[in-house]
């Protein structure tokens, strides 16, 4: 029974992790049919940003997390103005944009290190509560983890869903075209959506950084991790991704559980593969948009 | 129609290459030299499918490290020799090439530069869940050095490796600039720049695309291989992010698509490179940005800057191939 109840929690974690990445991937890509290479590196950024906040302003952890996300949105000004933007709507443009993200993460690397140092820093748990479910504990920052990240998902749908900006990103993501014929600037989409994906990675940095430790090539892993659920729930759809980022945490805890930490990932890679052979779409997907 | 001409450039190329390290003969130019080449031959291999075929293709640092590790695996585990271990790398390397291409079968455009950037990055789990083979974080060492007959290549300052990275250079180059003017390099182009009509005049992009990464897989390989040789260690360094932003920085200044280009950015981002050799994430972080500048300022590298020079000041030469007119490829 024990190893269950550790599957589920760790799955629940993971699959929380994994949600806040892939979901600002999903929406990066659905808009501006891109894959962001560089999200592993600004969720590093991010948990860098509020370890500064916290011990160098003293702030608590929910107020310096608070802060980094909006030093991070700055930081995805800046991403949209310099690596999106100028290379969008060149012919070939999206392999520009793929190539001046990997470019970013290498900055983004390098600068963390001359900024922090290489010694490995950690974050404090937020906070200090523990539940216990049927055997099943957790606490601190998983506990933060597994409720936050669902909550935040759920916002981002909400605003998807009823909001006037919300509306225009989907009306970008049905049809370019014809969202421009309405009169829907693009760049006004591909700025708030460059910002929203970098806040919610910086949140999952944060909670990563609680949790393991802080070090510039943290965010290789992740990001790995959300493009499998990328090709698992169908890039570009919400709730594919949500079900997806569950089930690879699923996947993940129990072929970690039994096959130890090295053979996960190849484990995970081959159910991808698989995927992305029988079912290009996505496995969640039933509608496919031509890429 | 191929004149003289276009041919005589060759004999230059090679008299050029043999020429450079009895100009430059302290053992740290030499040393530049052998990266030049080995630089070269991956950032072509490399521009075959990035440039030329326009496939989101981040698997090729992955191919190189196969090869380096299956240089290192063979030569330290079984008695093989060593120059045997080349070719074989390369093949090895070319088999690897099978399996990341499976998801480019039914996958397009973006999507594959998603699967074949985990490939790469997978490499890297299952050479340290293999630790009893590979050795895991600490890598292989002591990989013996190649020789011939009784001289070793690392004689004279490693003048050995100069030339047989420049033959490889050599070989690479002839072979791309054939590959690119045949109808192998035509069908890649038409493809890349309008793929619906390509294959509606019978072109077959699943085998011309597989074609072309198998032949840069095996380079690539060989060029993994010959790095083992060169370091005579191989670790988990092969598929890491240093060389993947390292050879996409040659790749695009010097020029994506263009047959030379990528030469001409692996000795320029290698001096750079070198010169900052001792600034630690500052020689990073000018990699990153020299990148970006030349993204921004020039996309199509020094080769787009000097055909633009070259067609205002004559007459656009007949056999330099047109890149055919672009269509949007956005449908939504």
């Amino acid at each position: 029974m024990d190893g269950i109840s550790v599957i589920v929690t760790s799955t629940l974690v993971l699959g929380g992790l994994y949600m806040l990445m892939a979901a600002g991937l999903t929406l990066i890509w659905s808009t501006l049919r891109v894959f962001n290479f560089g999200h592993g590196a600004v969720m590093m950024f991010g948990a860098y940003l509020t370890w500064s906040l916290l011990d160098a302003g003293g702030l608590p952890v929910a107020v310096a997390l608070l802060g980094a996300v909006a030093a991070m949105a700055l930081i995805g000004l800046a991403y949209e103005f310099l690596l999106v933007s100028p290379f969008i709507r060149r012919p070939n443009g999206d392999m520009l944009v793929m190539v001046a993200t990997l470019a970013a993460t290498m900055l983004l690397q390098s600068g963390a290190q001359l900024i922090w140092g290489p010694e490995i820093k950690q974050l404090p748990p937020f906070g200090g509560a523990r539940v216990e479910v049927a055997g099943a504990v957790a606490q601190g920052s998983q506990l933060v983890t597994i409720l936050l990240a669902p909550l935040l998902v759920g916002l981002l749908a909400l605003v998807l869903k009823r909001t006037g900006i919300g509306l225009t990103v989907r009306a970008l993501e049905q049809n370019r075209e014809h969202a421009q014929l309405l009169g829907i600037a693009p760049r006004r989409v591909y700025v708030f959506v460059v910002v929203v994906a970098i806040g919610l990675a910086t949140v999952a940095g944060a909670l990563l950084g609680s949790m393991q430790f802080i070090s510039p090539g943290m965010g290789s892993d992740p990001l790995l991790r959300a493009f499998v659920v990328l090709a698992f729930g169908g890039a570009g759809s919400l709730a594919g991704t949500i079900a997806g980022a569950y089930a690879i945490g699923l996947l993940e805890a129990v072929t970690t559980y039994y096959f130890g930490l090295s053979w996960s990932p190849v484990l995970v890679f081959l159910a991808m593969i698989v995927i992305m052979l029988v079912k290009p779409e996505g496995l969640l997907r039933t509608k496919v948009r031509s890429a | 129609m191929t004149n003289l001409r276009s041919w005589a450039g060759w004999p230059v190329y090679a008299a050029v290459l043999v020429a450079l390290p009895l100009v430059f003969t302290d053992s740290h130019s030499r040393l530049l030299l052998i990266l030049f080449t080995m630089y070269g031959v991956l950032a072509m291999s490399w521009n075959l499918t990035l440039g030329f075929a326009g496939i989101f293709n981040f698997a090729q640092i992955g191919f190189f490290g196969i090869g380096a590790y299956t240089t290192g695996i063979l030569v330290t585990r079984t008695g093989i020799d060593p120059w045997l271990a080349l070719p074989i790398s390369g093949l090895s390397a070319l088999l690897a090439s099978l399996v990341a291409f499976l998801p480019v079968l039914r996958l397009r455009g973006i999507y594959v530069g998603l699967a074949t950037y985990v490939f790469s990055q997978l490499c890297i789990y299952l050479v340290l869940g293999q630790a009893g083979l590979t050795g895991g974080s600490n890598g292989i060492v002591g990989i013996p050095r190649l020789s011939l007959g009784d001289v070793s290549l690392r004689a004279d300052g490693r003048i050995g490796y100069y030339f047989l990275g420049a033959a490889l250079l050599f070989a690479v180059t002839v072979l791309v600039r054939v590959l690119t003017r045949s109808t192998l390099g035509m069908s890649l182009l038409a493809l890349r720049d309008n793929e619906a009509l390509a294959t509606s005049r019978g072109v077959s992009r699943v085998r011309q695309h597989l074609i072309v990464f198998m032949i840069g897989g095996a380079v690539a390989g060989v060029a993994g291989s010959f790095n083992a040789f060169l370091n005579g260690v191989v670790s988990t360094d092969v598929f890491g992010f240093g060389y993947l932003t390292l050879l996409l920085s040659m790749i695009f200044l010097g020029g994506s698509g263009s047959v030379y280009g990528p030469i001409v950015g692996a000795v320029v981002v290698t001096l750079v490179s070198d010169v900052l050799q001792d600034a630690g994430a500052w020689r990073d972080m000018a990699i990153a940005m020299l990148i970006l500048v030349v993204l921004w300022i020039a996309p199509k590298g020094l080769a787009g800057i000097t055909n633009s020079v070259l067609t205002s000041l004559r007459r656009p030469r007949t056999s330099a191939p047109e890149p055919l007119p672009t269509t949007s490829k956005e449908t939504a």
